[in-house]
């Protein structure tokens, strides 16, 4: 611990003094922070620090041991790269908000219990939501809110199954979980919510393009991934979670094929992999869980990589539409070429990252006879390389030339993005590295001749198929358009659902009102008519007739009286 | 591929290697054929894979082939049903 401080917190507050430097030195001051934080880290052994007592319950604000460790280095790392890619970036609300942001997904890490877990989960919310409003455009503002409204209702979902569960059981420790009662059940909820389980993702897929350039490099780091580890802490080995993330892992790479913008496709890809995961953590097993964990720490180096270099162009040329773009590969090298080590990595090429991470969890499948999901899982890896391995760097770099011409990107872009993609390659080269982070213990070799042999074949002939039908003119054309996904439900539909009730029942509920006014302005007219000042039984009358009415009353009176 | 050509290129600059003709057949040619020396190679060695069915001999092969044509013929389907204006969602300009 640096300063007495637990590594998240030690960033966040250390954000708040960024924005007092100038220029490269409070880059220089951001990268030195992540180093210390990172260098603290490593001195750590297994065990709780911090841990006090509130009303009773035990607090363990820092929790250290192998699965939080792997995440807590790659959270650490990747903050370290993404502010060298935003060096030349010294908007300091975006410095302070993504140095935060790192810094809370890194306590949320370490959270040993609810109550840690839900206050960084907030500040991840809250720290998170300025990168994408930072981009200043209509579509940023209002997909920032969608993004911030879900991301809340996801602490609160957390927060209330937490008071539950502890009512419960008696302690607010964040530990393995059964799914079944109600706390569990808003518990697993808000960790879905935040790792884009089908009908929960659309905050991702919309919020993220839609952030600036380096803000996407920080989002896509830490929130999902953040989830990822939640589920694996509290619900591994749940066979729920084996066939959510099998949907997870098909129906983006259907929306990652259609899209036009080149980030989204890539925010879709991001939660195709994270079915992978999810997978992983469903099975439970201690191969399956390593091979989540590991899939996540190389997922997190290469998705960054694809994001910067996306990033990059955007950047550079002004725009991330596949259809505007083309032929990049003669301005932009070293970036084209970054890229297209990101794309082998996540289509697990053997000799990077993903290949040594999916293996794990594949095998794992084969091993418990999950054969059906075994095979969604190739077919995902299948269309997950003609979806992005091919389509990021093809459109992006290849295909027709749109005449658009640039500067490579900016030196320290390039340097963030040569450094992740060696990262990728050294980690895919030397499996060994990875394997002695994950959790449990590791007795697997993945270049096995029939694991390389097979993925290469796997990736040729889905390259093949791409090329059979481009050729054939089949594969259908980038073009500009919005494709609509389930978030459709609540941004159209049921707003006009709203709409439309309103105008029938509006209307009808003026009436009401306006009748009823009528009614009671009648009832005071009709007494203003009796009583008012020239009604009947008030009005002024003459004493003669008033003399007479008198003597009337006195005459009935004695005939009553004597009849 | 069919699409790649010379239109758009800003004058003054000479064609690179992948404009030249034939250049991209060369790539797709050699695509083609790595490809099959990759199936045949199942041949030479003792498959053992995940799960029974992938120990077949070239599975990875045609199941990646199917898998990316299925892919996209079931996009273009659902891009018919799903696809709208770009400015679909954005608000009315007043």
């Amino acid at each position: 611990m640096i300063l007495g401080l637990p590594p998240g917190l030690l960033l966040i507050i250390g954000a708040l003094l960024a924005p007092f430097l100038r220029g490269y030195w409070r880059g220089a001051y951001m990268l030195v922070l992540i180093g210390a934080g990172f260098w603290g880290l490593l001195q750590l052994d297994a065990g709780v620090y911090y841990g006090f007592e509130l009303f009773g319950y035990q607090l363990a604000p820092v929790r250290i041991d192998k699965l939080s460790l792997i995440f807590g280095y790659v959270f650490h790392i990747a903050a370290f790269l993404s502010v060298i890619y935003a060096l030349h970036n010294d908007d300091p609300i975006q410095n302070v908000a993504s140095l935060a942001y790192a810094g809370s997904g890194i306590g949320a890490v370490f959270a040993g219990d609810f109550i840690t877990l839900f206050f960084y989960w907030e500040v991840m919310a809250i720290s998170s939501v300025f990168l994408i409003w930072a981009r200043g455009t209509e579509r940023a503002y209002a997909s920032g809110m969608r993004y911030l409204i879900i991301q809340i209702m996801s602490g609160v979902l957390l927060i209330a199954g937490a008071v539950l569960h502890a009512h419960q059981t008696g302690s607010i420790a964040f530990d393995k979980m059964e799914l079944g009662t109600l706390a569990t059940w808003l518990i697993f909820l808000s960790f879905g919510i935040k790792c884009a389980f089908p009908f929960l993702h659309n905050w991702m897929v919309d919020a993220y393009p839609e952030a600036t350039v380096t803000g996407t490099v920080f989002l896509s780091a830490f929130t999902t991934k953040l989830a990822v580890y939640a589920l694996a802490r509290g619900f591994p080995g749940t066979e729920m979670l084996i066939y959510i993330g099998a949907a997870m892992t098909v129906f983006p790479i259907l929306y990652a094929v259609i899209e036009n913008d080149l980030r989204r496709v890539l925010a879709y890809s991001l939660n195709n992999q994270l079915g992978f995961m999810v997978v992983g953590v469903g099975i439970g097993t201690s191969m399956a869980l390593n091979g989540a964990a590991a899939h996540a720490f190389a997922h997190i180096l290469y998705k960054s990589l694809l994001f910067m270099s996306m990033g990059a162009v955007l950047y550079r040329v002004g725009t991330i539409k596949a259809s505007d773009l083309g032929g990049l590969y003669k301005s932009m090298p070293i970036t084209m070429v970054c890229c297209l080590v990101g794309a082998a990595s996540i289509s697990a090429f053997p000799l990077f990252s993903g290949f040594v991470a999916k293996s794990l969890t594949m095998s794992a499948l084969g091993y418990e006879g999950f054969v059906i999901i075994w095979l969604i899982l190739t077919f995902a890896v299948a269309g997950e390389f003609i979806a992005s391995g091919i389509k990021i760097p093809y459109f992006a770099f290849f295909a027709k030339d749109s005449g658009k011409r640039c500067r490579e990107a900016p030196w320290n872009m390039c340097l963030a993005m040569i450094v992740t993609a060696a990262l990728c390659i050294i980690l895919g080269a030397w499996s060994p590295i990875l394997y002695s982070l994950v959790p449990y213990e590791v007795k697997y070799e993945p270049y096995t001749t029939s694991h390389v042999v097979g993925q290469l074949q796997l990736v040729a002939f889905a390259g093949i198929a791409f090329i059979i039908l481009v050729k054939m003119r089949l594969y259908p054309r980038e073009h500009r358009s919005t494709v609509l996904d389930f978030d459709w439900v609540y941004r159209r539909a049921i707003p006009r659902a709203i709409k439309w009730v309103m105008s029938i029942v509006w209307p009808g509920w003026i009436g009401i009102l306006d009748d009823t006014k009528a009614l009671l302005a009648g009832f005071a007219d009709s007494i203003m008519r009796r009583h008012g000042p020239e009604g009947v039984l008030a009005r002024t009358w003459p004493t003669g007739s008033t003399a007479l009415w008198v003597a009337v009353l006195l005459g009935a009176l004695l005939i009553i009286y004597y009849v | 591929m069919s699409d790649y050509g010379t239109h758009n290129i800003p004058p003054g600059e000479r064609p690179r290697w992948l404009e030249r003709p034939g250049n991209v057949e060369k790539v797709i040619w050699s695509v083609i054929a790595i490809a099959a020396v990759l199936t045949l190679a199942d041949f030479f060695y003792h498959k053992h894979g995940d799960t029974k069915i992938s120990e077949t001999f070239g599975f990875h092969s045609w199941f990646g082939l199917i898998s990316g044509i299925a892919l996209v013929l079931v996009v273009k389907v659902m891009r018919r049903l799903l696809n709208r204006k770009e400015d679909f969602y954005d608000p009315p300009a007043d």
